[in-house]
């Protein structure tokens, strides 16, 4: 067991190398399925993603008419997986009959065992472990510079490249959209208020993962000295592909498709400035609650 | 002053909730032993021909010559002394080249498998199956003995001690036979095509991985 000491640092280093060990073999262990249980077995999967990578995008409601406003940080968000289901019911692949008792096998939070399940003939199918895990996080670096006509553009990105020989040759993370001022249309309002759009997609190996998310939230907020509560209320869509190569079969890929799903999100959090120094911390009702902090530079 | 006040309390439920989240926003690495199944498989190809429609051949092939454990293994990043378990999951068969005659079909087809003296075992059995086009593979139905599965099994768990030990198993022991049984129908044309038959094959075994939790 390793605890890195900087909290950043630890989980951007997550995202890029902790994590892809746990890929790799999270490619092995989806070749010995079929296309049903895959997708049955990472159904935790697209709900964790959704509720961090749509978490701590936009921290404000203020946004400037004019002038030039920018900062570059770094954003990460966690989920509890208390609520997600540990174990699935599989499907019979074909040609293969089970024959009671018909087991549960884990998904890839649930427990580390492999699952036998007998079938008719003597013949034995194996389904994989999981990774054992509570919770979920996801780190993201961000930039967003403003301002035109109440604008300001957020950009998230993230790209490393592996060895060709490598089970995980690339890793790929790209977010762009912008928040707009409702504020500067009405005066009068005792609170700064912005309406704000925000597409992601995140690539493993080109194809083995290909998740696409839409959000959309009316973010308010208030300053005080410094601090600045905000809150914000929006929702969330997303959908995963996934593509791996049959076992069974080599050469012969296995997709799955993930159904979009649009989930509400709500957020409340408070904002802090010291000079150049932004930090924040917000709550997130969403696909999975979930909390999310924040480190930027700008001004 | 009063606004500090007015924040203290949501700035305490957020402390009170990031610091019970703690965890979930600082992850560790942990290292889990995982169980993972990977899947594996080996084909033996037929053909055949003749003018009798009587199935009634036989066909002896070293399972290793198509099967190779240590290196779906190693393509998996399993350790072989870290393999638990090895077992047939089924059987798959395809046409290749496909029957001159379009309507032809295999009908109440059986396979036996020999080795070493263990048989004939009936491995597969009621197999019927259209030859006169080329097929992706489909599943056959196995027999509901399991004798020849069982037996299948010891083979590959034979192949399994072996690698584990640095060496190969006797040949004897992983030699099968197979005997095709069956009626080819229409029975006036002469039967010509060729098929295949895949041993599908499940294995686990243990990997430690580094998870971020």
């Amino acid at each position: 067991m390793r605890r890195p000491v900087a909290a950043f640092l630890l989980a951007l280093a997550a995202l890029a190398y902790g994590a892809l060990p746990a890929a790799a073999q999270l490619i092995e262990n989806l070749g010995a399925l079929t296309a049903e249980n895959a997708k049955k077995y990472l159904e935790p999967l697209p709900e964790a993603l959704s509720g961090t990578m749509n978490s701590a995008i936009f921290t404000t409601g203020n946004v400037p008419v004019t002038g030039i406003n920018f900062s570059i940080g770094i954003k990460v968000m966690g989920v509890s997986l208390g609520g997600q289901s540990r174990v699935y019911t599989p499907t019979d692949p074909p040609g293969f009959t089970s024959v009671p008792p018909v087991q549960q096998a884990p998904t890839v939070i649930g427990t580390t065992q492999a699952v036998a399940q007998g079938g008719q003939g003597g013949a034995t199918v194996y389904y994989p472990g999981g990774f054992d895990v509570d919770e979920f996080a996801f780190a993201a670096p961000q930039v967003s510079i403003g301002s035109v006509l109440g604008t300001r553009a957020v950009v998230r990105w993230y790209s490393q490249s592996f060895g060709a020989h490598d089970l995980i040759t690339k890793v790929h993370y790209f977010g762009v959209g912008g928040q707009h001022s409702i504020s500067q249309y009405f005066t009068q309002l005792p609170f700064d208020l912005a309406l704000g759009a925000f597409y992601q997609e995140l690539k493993l190996s080109d194809k083995l993962i290909d998740s696409k998310t839409y959000h959309v939230d009316l973010t308010g907020s208030k300053s005080y000295s410094i601090l600045q509560p905000y809150a914000a209320v929006g929702f969330d869509s997303m959908d995963m592909d996934v593509e791996y190569e049959d076992a069974t079969s080599p050469g012969t890929n296995i997709a799955v498709h993930f159904d979009r799903t649009t989930h509400l999100h709500m957020t409340a959090g408070v904002q802090a400035k010291l000079a150049f120094v932004l930090v924040h911390a917000e709550a997130n009702l969403a696909a999975i609650n979930g909390l999310a902090v924040g480190l930027s530079f700008g001004y | 002053m009063r606004t500090m006040k007015r924040l203290a309390l949501p700035a305490l439920v957020l402390a009170l909730g990031l610091a019970n989240g703690g965890c979930m926003l600082i992850p560790e690495i942990k290292d889990r032993i995982v169980e993972l199944a990977v899947g594996g498989s080996t084909a033996v190809e037929f053909v055949s021909v003749g003018t009798i429609n009587t199935f009634n051949e036989t066909s002896t092939v070293d399972i290793l010559d198509g099967f190779n454990l240590a290196q779906i293994l190693s393509d998996a990043g399993v350790d072989v002394a870290s393999v638990t378990h090895i077992k047939i999951s089924g059987v798959d068969y395809r046409v290749t080249v496909p029957d001159p005659n379009a309507s032809r079909e295999i009908v109440d087809g059986t396979i036996t498998t020999n080795r070493n003296g263990s048989g004939p075992l009936p491995l597969i059995s009621g197999f019927s199956a259209a030859a006169g086009a080329a097929s992706d593979w489909q599943p056959a139905p196995l027999d509901p003995n399991g004798a020849a599965v069982a037996d299948l099994n010891a083979m590959l768990q034979s192949i399994l001690d072996a690698l584990k030990n640095g060496t190969s198993p006797p040949a004897n022991l992983t030699t099968i036979t197979f005997h095709i049984g069956g009626q080819s129908v229409p029975t006036l044309v002469p039967t010509n095509f060729t098929w295949q038959m895949k041993v599908k094959i499940t294995i686990t075994g243990t990997v430690t991985v580094s998870v971020p939790t």
